[in-house]
């Protein structure tokens, strides 16, 4: 648990100048802080016995994953918006979207319940341009494997038995996504042993994602608000 | 040892509802907490291993076996042969972890109770069965383990069984991945399944 609010809060000055990613540490500050207030608490108000009992380190790690189930809702929404899937492949983005969507309803309900509060999705995302089925298979492939590998890298250092068995639950399904994907792509689908990835690694290839794009007012709230939809910047029928 | 570790499992289960009783979920991912705390106080992460490697024999030897048929032939066959070789990774990486933890780790049956493989359909049908009570068993033991670098290799190990249960329902032309979250079994549930298999 120490170790993981250490290396969040190294990442977090690594990347403290970028105004996307200090929204993200805002937000896990935030949760910090909504542990330890709760837990302070937790005498006088009984019913924040459960969030007292959660440690500070997990609604950090619950936070990280769900900066994660964002992006990828979020990308699943400009895919299938793009006009640029068919046949079996329209089908299993429309699922997988909708999976994802839920880890999001999930995990944002589980942070309040535990008394944190849940990072807000980015206004917009740089994903690349993707201009055929073939290049959105081959990026969500990539993506997917990115979030099995953060749930597997993370699923150890969580302290909360049930945070556990959901963090393995999520992380199962985000690694069926990427097998169904490798299929798709023409990859092998499974290794013998998956392999996980630290937030260091995930955070150094989802920033740039998150990072708003230089045109971008300076002055532009890094994240407007849960309801907004992405801006459709990258993926695009055109 | 095998029954050893088959009756320690039951004994621990007995407990279940005692336990469940006094301890609700509480959070909206609410998993097995309150089964959760009375495992860890019965059984030990050896235990667990050991419980984990009695399933991996088995999903060894069903590959095997099926294999052995020669029904399979193309994709099928490819990948088959690829989830035979993780299923045997699986089951030398456990027994080594046992063994480097002073157990004596449980050894394969001579012989499982599977069902006839006498076509395409029965492979697949039998694989996803299999597949499904390994990812359900890991999920449910996994907060159960206290080691966290075990549970980092079960977290590794049961990434690999989810995804071959997707693969197999692409295979078999079903919803590659049927829901949001996968399911956890208890070990009540996994006995349960596998206890005719084993023909225990």
């Amino acid at each position: 648990m120490t170790q993981s609010l250490t290396e969040l809060q190294m990442s977090r000055r690594r990347f403290i100048r970028n105004s996307a990613l200090a929204t993200v540490a805002a937000a896990l500050s935030a949760n910090a802080l909504g542990a330890r207030v709760a837990q302070a608490s937790a005498g006088a108000m009984p019913l924040r016995t459960v969030a007292a009992q959660v440690p500070a380190g997990d609604l950090d790690i619950l936070n990280y994953a769900l900066t994660l189930e964002h992006l990828e809702s979020n990308a699943y929404a400009v895919a299938n918006g793009s006009g640029l899937l068919s046949g079996a492949a329209a089908e299993y983005f429309k699922t997988f979207g909708d999976h994802e969507a839920t880890h999001v309803d999930t995990l944002v309900k589980t942070i309040k319940e535990l008394g944190g509060t849940p990072v807000q999705a980015q206004a917009s995302y740089n994903f690349p341009k993707l201009t055929s089925q073939q290049d959105i298979l081959d990026y969500f492939q990539v993506v997917e494997e990115l979030g099995a590998a953060a749930y597997l890298g993370q699923a150890p250092r969580l302290m909360t038995p049930d945070l556990i068995t959901a963090a393995v639950s999520i992380h199962n399904v985000e690694a069926q996504h990427a097998a169904v994907l490798s299929d798709l792509v023409g990859k092998p689908p499974a290794p013998a042993f998956a392999m996980p990835k630290s937030m260091e690694e995930v955070l150094a290839v989802v920033t740039p994602i998150l990072m708003p794009q230089n045109s971008m007012p300076a002055t532009m709230p890094a994240t407007g608000g849960g309801g907004m939809r992405p801006h459709n910047r990258g993926m695009s029928a055109q | 040892m095998q029954t050893n570790i088959l009756e320690l499992f039951d004994f621990a289960q007995s407990r279940k509802n005692y336990v469940q009783g006094s301890t609700g979920g509480s959070v909206a991912l609410a998993g097995n907490a309150g089964l959760a705390r009375a495992f860890a106080q019965e059984l030990s992460d050896v235990d667990i291993i050991q419980f984990a490697l009695t399933l991996e024999h088995l999903e060894a030897r069903m590959y095997q076996e099926m294999l052995a048929t020669n029904i399979l032939t193309g994709k099928d066959l490819n990948y088959f042969q690829s989830f035979g070789g993780h299923e045997a990774a699986h089951v030398d990486a456990l027994t080594k972890a046992l063994s480097a933890a002073g157990a004596t780790p449980v050894a394969a049956k001579g012989s499982y109770n599977f069902p006839a493989f006498n076509n395409r359909g029965d492979i697949l049908n039998f694989a996803k069965v299999a597949e499904d009570i390994g990812v359900g068993a890991y999920q449910g033991a996994a907060a159960l383990i206290s080691n966290k670098d075990y549970l980092a290799v079960a977290g590794s190990i049961v990434q690999v069984e989810a995804r071959h249960a997707a693969i197999i329902n692409l295979l078999s032309g079903i919803a590659p991945v049927p829901a949001a979250f996968t399911a956890s079994l208890t070990v009540q549930e996994v006995l349960d399944k596998v206890n005719p298999i084993l023909g225990a």
